[in-house]
């Protein structure tokens, strides 16, 4: 299941926490390691060995550090918290990402994703780098999501102005060489192949979703870059899109287990005096494209795409021949006030494969295991989304069956939408806020998390509200805020996509009026003969 | 009638991930018709919610749209007769005194245009005496306003909705004094019913716009209108864009982006 904070979030991180949290630990200590070493075998247990230094441990109160917020001269937002510990995780969120490519080919945020990190005016490539984030026993990632854009690195606290002027080298000043661009179209073309064999379509089944949610526009654009732009996507391009929407007023600076004042030393001296690449003479910069500052339009729609998926398989053992199917209502932005209780209702309905039920915290007893694959045999997978964004977004289901069976399919997904109106048991849904605290909770331990918090909720609104904020509102959700929300998305354009064999899918209209049915089922015309 | 975008026509295109298909069948025109920026006189004295709707406004009001409908090119199709022809009415009114335009949301269940903010209208019908009889003939019919209670000020050109199958023509007129809770609103047609006042629709702060990419057809932007219990877009946001140029131009100005005009990509 996917965790809230990949809800209470798309604040949230799933990718980068696991990556940046790979980091080597170390041993937290006070005091220099230069006593001499004498012989441990003599000593009693309950006695400290004299020549180790003395632990220090984390407190509740070092928990409770406090989000420090600037905004520099030239517009840049630096954001910071102290953590226990002795390492960083420090990043660049920008305002930008495939739902500003609308005047742009497709793809360039996929292509900057794929380019991070490479070469700069300082380093000579992507191995320099991760030498010198090496030396302090460090790791970088970039991640392209639909609104934000992410460079991060966490390293030892003793390398922090290595790593902010690391940063700037990469997020202000990357050369992109021909050799490069050939070497990420390669690699994109490979994820490409990889999407196209592999049996699990959920990448897919997210970007079909959001194209039929916001047609041709914004959030509706493609994230994965398409295969015909590969060779149109050249360093000009990258240039125009990062000098439109790469500026210093779009970007944050967060850091976490950093003091606040050296973050901001490091953000003057390599982010304020700092030209981009983009603005260097004879740099070329394309006056054609500009900005595109459109609000997202949830429009609602279909898309189906006919695929012969009869084949898929992992082993030599043959899968069941599957049907994709994702059904998605207008939700809401992170921003709004009802956010807390979509995220409550996304942890009601829960789901997953029916062959990974995981345990019980893993959502066993959400609906739509209760419901629907403990009840229906034929289905593979239910499972619930929620995708939030900083103007709009979709709550939606996502659910495979043989291709046979796609319009029993829709109704009994229709019916768990329709049924949600129908009440909420109080026991349900303190499980489900329990279960979302706890998430939320076990999710904000891990720093990259945190970083990934703070970054995106002071991009979004320049604030940043703690855990304890976000667990009160949880708490508060009562059984008519669930209703309410779900009446608000259910009064919304239904969007849909089918992927697989699309001999037996029933149409827009009839799902349309399968959601605005008592019981979710698809209308039937009478007929005395048949 | 709102909704430019009207998936009934989606589901037979061929959609894959790297060409998401285009809405309309048919590709805009070429040379888009001229009719964002009609030519409206300077007018000398500044147009406030307090003098809109006072007689020298309106004189000037109706005279615009005359000249305009002189001056603007029209949709190629639009006087074929093939395609069915509708119309809308935008019910400029007084709400608490305040100058103010009324909203219908269809409701969800509707196939043609469910769940979207519409003016009040409806189909051409072969008894209509002419575009305005249809759009007050429909708006008694939806929301219980009295006909004889609406003066018409003037109408746009028809424009395309529903994949060019239909033309739609705003007819532009004036309510009088509207109390909406007293309305008798026919409920298979309404879902619910609003207004956003004049003010709110001027204010900058509520104005915002959303391009859409064409895949053959190039690009366009359309007005939205936020500050409202629902966002007016689409078919209706371009309607209202156009009738408040005729109505507040100088108190409404939205020259942020050209509507309707071909981008590139």
């Amino acid at each position: 299941m996917i965790s809230i904070v990949g809800t209470l979030a798309r604040r949230g991180v799933p990718r980068y926490s696991r990556s940046l949290q790979n980091v080597r630990q170390r041993c937290f200590s006070s005091g220099s390691e230069s006593s001499k070493v004498g012989d441990i075998t003599g000593i009693s247990l309950s006695q400290p060995v004299s020549w180790l230094p003395i632990p220090r441990y984390a407190t509740v109160k070092d928990q409770e550090s406090n989000t420090h917020i600037t905004r520099l001269e030239n517009g840049l937002t630096v954001a910071s918290a102290e953590q226990f510990g002795n390492f960083c995780t420090v990043g660049v969120l920008i305002d930008s990402g495939s739902r500003y490519e609308g005047p742009y080919p497709s793809g360039i945020t996929h292509f900057l994703e794929k380019l991070s990190f490479s070469s700069t005016a300082k380093f000579a490539n992507k191995d320099e780098i991760l030498q010198r984030l090496e030396e302090h026993g460090g790791v970088c990632d970039c991640q392209g999501s639909r609104d934000t854009l992410i460079y991060a690195a966490s390293a030892s606290t003793t390398g922090v102005a290595e790593v902010v002027e690391l940063l700037s080298e990469a997020v202000l000043q990357p050369k992109i060489t021909l050799e490069e661009l050939e070497a990420t179209r390669a690699a994109i073309g490979f994820e490409l192949d990889t999407l196209d064999m592999k049996p699990d379509p959920d990448i897919l089944m997210v970007e079909y979703l959001h194209a039929a949610a916001y047609w041709n526009n914004t959030l509706g654009l493609p994230k994965v870059c398409p295969q015909e732009n590969l060779s149109v996507i050249d360093r000009e391009l990258l240039y125009t899109f990062m000098s439109n929407y790469h500026t210093p007023k779009r970007m944050v600076l967060a850091g976490v287990g950093i003091k606040h004042e050296e973050l901001l030393k490091q953000a003057e001296k390599y982010f304020v005096s700092a030209t981009p690449a983009w603005k260097m003479d004879g740099e070329q910069v394309n006056d054609k494209f500009g900005q595109d500052l459109s609000i997202s339009q949830y429009t609602g729609g279909i898309v189906t795409v006919e695929k012969d998926l009869s084949n898929v398989t992992l082993g030599p053992s043959q899968m069941p021949e599957l049907t994709h199917f994702i059904i998605g209502l207008e939700g809401c932005s992170h921003e709004d006030p009802d956010f807390v209780s979509y995220c409550v209702l996304h942890t009601i309905m829960g789901g997953g494969g029916s062959f990974s039920a995981g345990g019980p915290g893993k959502g066993m007893y959400t609906r739509l295991y209760t419901n629907v694959l403990n009840r229906h045999h034929w289905m593979h997978n239910a499972m619930a989304q929620h995708h939030a964004y900083r103007d709009s977004g979709i709550f939606a289901i996502q659910a495979a069956a043989a291709p046979s069976m796609m319009r029993e399919l829709v109704e009994v997904i229709a019916k768990e939408f329709v049924s949600i109106r129908h009440g909420i048991g109080s026991t349900e849904l303190e499980r489900a806020k329990t279960q979302l605290q706890s998430i939320l909770m076990m999710n904000l331990e891990m720093r990259a998390v945190v970083f990934e918090d703070i970054g995106r909720q002071v991009l979004a609104s320049g604030k940043r509200y703690s855990a304890q904020y976000f667990y009160d509102k949880i708490a508060k959700v009562t059984e008519a805020d669930v209703i309410r929300v779900a009446d608000r998305m259910l009064a919304s354009k239904v969007s849909v996509a089918f992927f697989g064999d699309l001999s037996y899918t029933p149409t827009l209209e009839e799902i349309q009026k399968a959601l605005h049915s008592k019981d979710g089922r698809i209308p039937r015309k009478f007929s005395l003969f048949k | 009638m709102a909704g430019v975008l009207d998936p009934d026509t989606l589901d037979s295109l061929d959609a894959r991930i790297n060409s998401v298909p285009d809405f309309s069948q048919r590709p805009l025109p070429a040379t888009p018709p001229e009719i964002q920026r009609p030519k409206v006189k300077e007018t000398k004295s500044h147009i406030t919610v307090d003098n809109i709707f006072l007689a020298a406004n309106v004189d000037r009001i109706k005279d615009a749209f005359l000249r305009s409908s002189k001056h603007t090119k029209r949709y190629p199709g639009s006087s074929d007769k093939t395609p069915k022809q509708a119309a809308v009415l935008v019910p400029f009114c007084l709400i608490s005194g305040e100058p103010a335009v009324i909203f219908i949301l269809r409701p969800g269940d509707l196939s043609n245009h469910g769940a979207e903010v519409c003016f009040p209208g409806g189909m051409v019908q072969s008894s209509d005496t002419d575009r305005a009889h249809t759009a007050i003939r429909e708006t008694v019919e939806e929301i219980g306003l009295d006909g004889n209670q609406i003066s018409v000020w003037g109408q746009l050109p028809p424009i395309p909705g529903h994949n060019w199958q239909t033309f739609i023509t705003p007819v532009v007129g004036y309510c009088g004094k509207v109390n909406l809770p007293t309305l008798r609103v026919n409920h298979k047609e309404v879902a619910d019913l609003f207004s956003i006042t004049v003010e709110s629709l001027c204010n900058p702060v509520n104005l915002k716009y959303t391009r859409f990419r064409g895949t053959t057809t190039g690009s366009y932007t359309l007005p939205a209108f936020l500050g409202g219990r629902y966002r007016v877009w689409g078919l209706t946001g371009m309607m209202l864009h156009l009738s408040l140029l005729h109505v507040a131009p100088g108190m409404y100005s939205f020259r942020k982006v050209d509507f309707l005009k071909r981008q590139s990509w």
